[in-house]
């Protein structure tokens, strides 16, 4: 199913000063999706959401909504909502007059304000709480009442600015699963924000990574972690182990030769690479299996620095004898016969051919 | 162990108990003795105990002077209020690097003595003064105006003097004003007007009151203004208790009337307890 187009930035700008948090971006949100945008901070995600609400003017180009081009609709005329990092709640007000706010705003009668706004708090589960300060609420409980003061004016578009981060490890968990529930339950678009690469790979349908004013990568969560378009992608999406090659053969159209500090490999991947062509290798720690040297051949040689038990898995640095560390995750299973490999001890790391990510080489920036 | 601070404790409690019994609790019982007293031959106060002077206050005079008063230090509260708002927003949006400049300049009359300042505005308001001289000049008007011992004069007067006392504590207001509250109301569809009227007013509630109390106070009180701009026929509260000391010598009458004065301003103090506690009932 193909869903249709509810905004959309066509060659978007936008300075601040000298800074350029936007420069020539574009992007398509499409009906009822949750998208994220994913960045390291002052890569300009918080920016798309301020100028979708209007918060923000931008330089050049143009955003549409439903088809509509928002240039010169205030915030106040958009029929989009934001959920903000800091919740921004209106202290003098009740929680039911916060989340009445926006229909009060709107002229409703009092009577549909009243049923919206027991709605809205029945469906981040704050039922009961409506006649208390937002301030008397824990941290968790004032993230639902932003959520529902936004939800209840049943936006076009809902935008949440980091509105988990200020959230324990826990909560944030809960809180995750909720808001993908919300956002199925209402249909509503979500563009989320988040620095957070497990927070977006876990919620999103569609994640655009995002870097100095620009999309670096949009695709779905599977296709950034496993596709990714370069390494600043690969790197933000994912925990990894970045190794330099040269290509030495090319046996396939979509296999080639490389050689790694001496060590011969076989690698695949749909990029075409010239012979002598320098490339890195992204490996994702938990792809990794660490093997007792005396006992397997191939792979990538070297010796155990470190390990850690981390419960889940079962963590490992290593030294390899080419020079770089890497650092592998392995779960514990029955059919593993011996994660335990204390330091010192010689190894050799292996994957399933093909789950290597191959890049070109990118120069130092 | 613990006997040292609670021993420290017991001084400087007992010091600011003690500090509080000398020096406000116990001539306020004199003055409250005071005004149940009657005015002695001898020129101070003697007996027999009554209550003459509260009804005295009653006298339409007394009532005219109160009424009068709180008139005029009503509309110089509410000018100072409608001039100081705009003034103190302005001071809480400024650039940070030129707020301190802005606030020096609110501060500056502070440094001349406001009886002065008062007197040259008298300059300014007299019949030959340089406001008539400025009207005659410009051809509207054709002969002087009377412009001082009016109310309007003790109102420019008191506006003058007091406008300070409602810029700070409106600027302290607006200045913790999360401008990101403001935001999220446009967000969810206010316009100027209401993002006025909805958040940023209520939020700086307890800063209006606040100015209003340290303007509406002192504007019932500042004597020397009803004295030099006012003249005889416009009378300040202050005016009425000062003469009743100082020129009637009828020191129980003048302690009944600041008592009631008191008792007003005490009520005006709760008021904005109230207010303040409305905004904000966690911080009590």
């Amino acid at each position: 199913m193909t869903r249709s187009t509810i905004a959309s930035f066509r060659a978007v700008s936008k300075h601040y000063g000298s800074h350029c948090a936007l420069r020539d971006f574009n992007l398509e949100l499409r009906e009822g999706e949750l998208l994220t945008l994913l960045g390291p901070s002052g890569c300009g995600k918080t920016t798309v959401l301020r100028l979708l609400a209007g918060l923000e003017i931008p330089d050049s180009g143009e955003i549409f909504l439903d088809g509509r081009t928002l240039a010169g609709v205030p915030p106040e005329a958009r029929n989009v909502n934001t959920v903000f990092q800091s919740y921004a709640l209106f202290p003098h007000l009740s929680v039911a007059e916060n989340v009445a706010f926006g229909l009060r705003m709107k002229k409703l009668g009092s009577a549909e304000i009243r049923a919206r706004t027991a709605e809205a708090l029945r469906m981040v589960r704050l039922d009961g709480l409506g006649g208390h300060r937002p301030l008397q609420l824990s941290g968790g409980q004032q993230q639902r009442v932003a959520l529902a003061r936004a939800l209840v004016n049943r936006p076009r578009v809902l935008l949440l600015d980091e509105c988990l981060s200020a959230l324990d490890y826990q909560l944030r968990r809960e809180m995750q699963l909720e808001l993908k529930g919300l956002q199925r339950q209402t249909g509503i678009t979500f563009v989320f924000v988040t620095h957070d690469r497990e927070e977006a790979l876990s919620m999103s349908d569609r994640i655009a990574v995002m870097r100095t004013g620009r999309i670096e990568q949009l695709g779905p969560p599977r296709d950034i972690y496993e596709r990714p378009a370069n390494l600043f992608v690969a790197q933000f999406a994912g925990e990894s182990n970045v190794l330099e090659a040269t290509v030495t053969a090319i046996t396939a159209p979509d296999s080639l030769i490389v050689e790694l500090a001496g060590t011969p490999l076989t690698v695949r991947t749909d990029r075409r690479f010239r012979v002598g062509a320098r490339l890195v290798l992204v490996l994702r720690p938990e792809d990794l299996h660490v093997h007792d040297d005396a006992a397997a051949e191939g792979g990538l040689a070297g010796h155990v620095l470190e390990r850690t038990y981390r419960g889940v898995t079962l963590d490992t640095v290593i030294a390899l004898d080419a020079g770089p560390r890497i650092k592998t995750s392995e779960f514990f299973r029955e059919d593993t016969p011996a994660l335990d490999h204390p330091p010192g001890q010689r190894v050799r790391v292996s994957w399933t051919p093909g789950w290597e990510i191959v890049l070109p080489h990118e120069p130092e920036t | 162990m613990s006997q040292r601070p609670e021993i420290l404790k017991t001084v400087t409690v007992g010091l600011l108990a003690g500090w509080l019994l000398s020096f406000v609790l116990a001539p306020t019982l004199l003055v409250v003795g005071l005004s149940l007293l009657s005015r002695s031959p001898a020129g101070f106060a003697g007996g027999p105990v009554t209550l003459d002077n509260y009804r005295r206050l009653a006298d339409p005079i007394y009532l005219h002077v109160f009424a009068e008063s709180f008139a005029t230090a009503f509309i110089a509260t509410l000018l100072c209020l409608l001039l100081g708002y705009p003034f103190a927003y302005g001071l809480a949006r400024a650039r940070p690097g030129l707020r301190p400049l802005l606030l020096t300049l609110v501060i500056v009359p502070f440094w001349t003595s406001s009886l002065v300042r008062i007197y040259a505005i008298r300059g300014l308001l007299a019949a030959k003064g340089a406001l008539n001289n400025l009207l005659l000049a410009a051809g509207l008007i054709d002969q002087p105006v009377r412009l001082l011992y009016t109310q309007t004069a003790e109102i420019v007067g008191l506006v003058h003097v007091l406008l300070p006392f409602m810029i700070l504590p409106l600027y302290a207001s607006l200045e913790k004003l999360d401008p990101r509250l403001l935001e999220a109301a446009r967000d969810l569809g206010a316009g100027p007007f209401r993002r006025f009227r909805h958040v940023v007013l209520p939020l700086t509630l307890p800063g209006v009151v606040a100015g209003c109390l340290l303007v509406f106070l002192p504007a019932l009180g500042l004597f020397y203004v009803g004295d030099v701009l006012g003249g005889s026929r416009h009378l300040l509260v202050g005016n009425l208790l000062k003469d009743q000391f100082l020129e009637a010598q009828d020191w129980p009458f003048g302690a009944a009337a600041s008592l009631v004065l008191i008792g007003l301003l005490l009520a005006f103090l709760a008021l904005y307890a109230y207010a303040a506690k409305r905004i904000a009932p966690d911080d009590g």
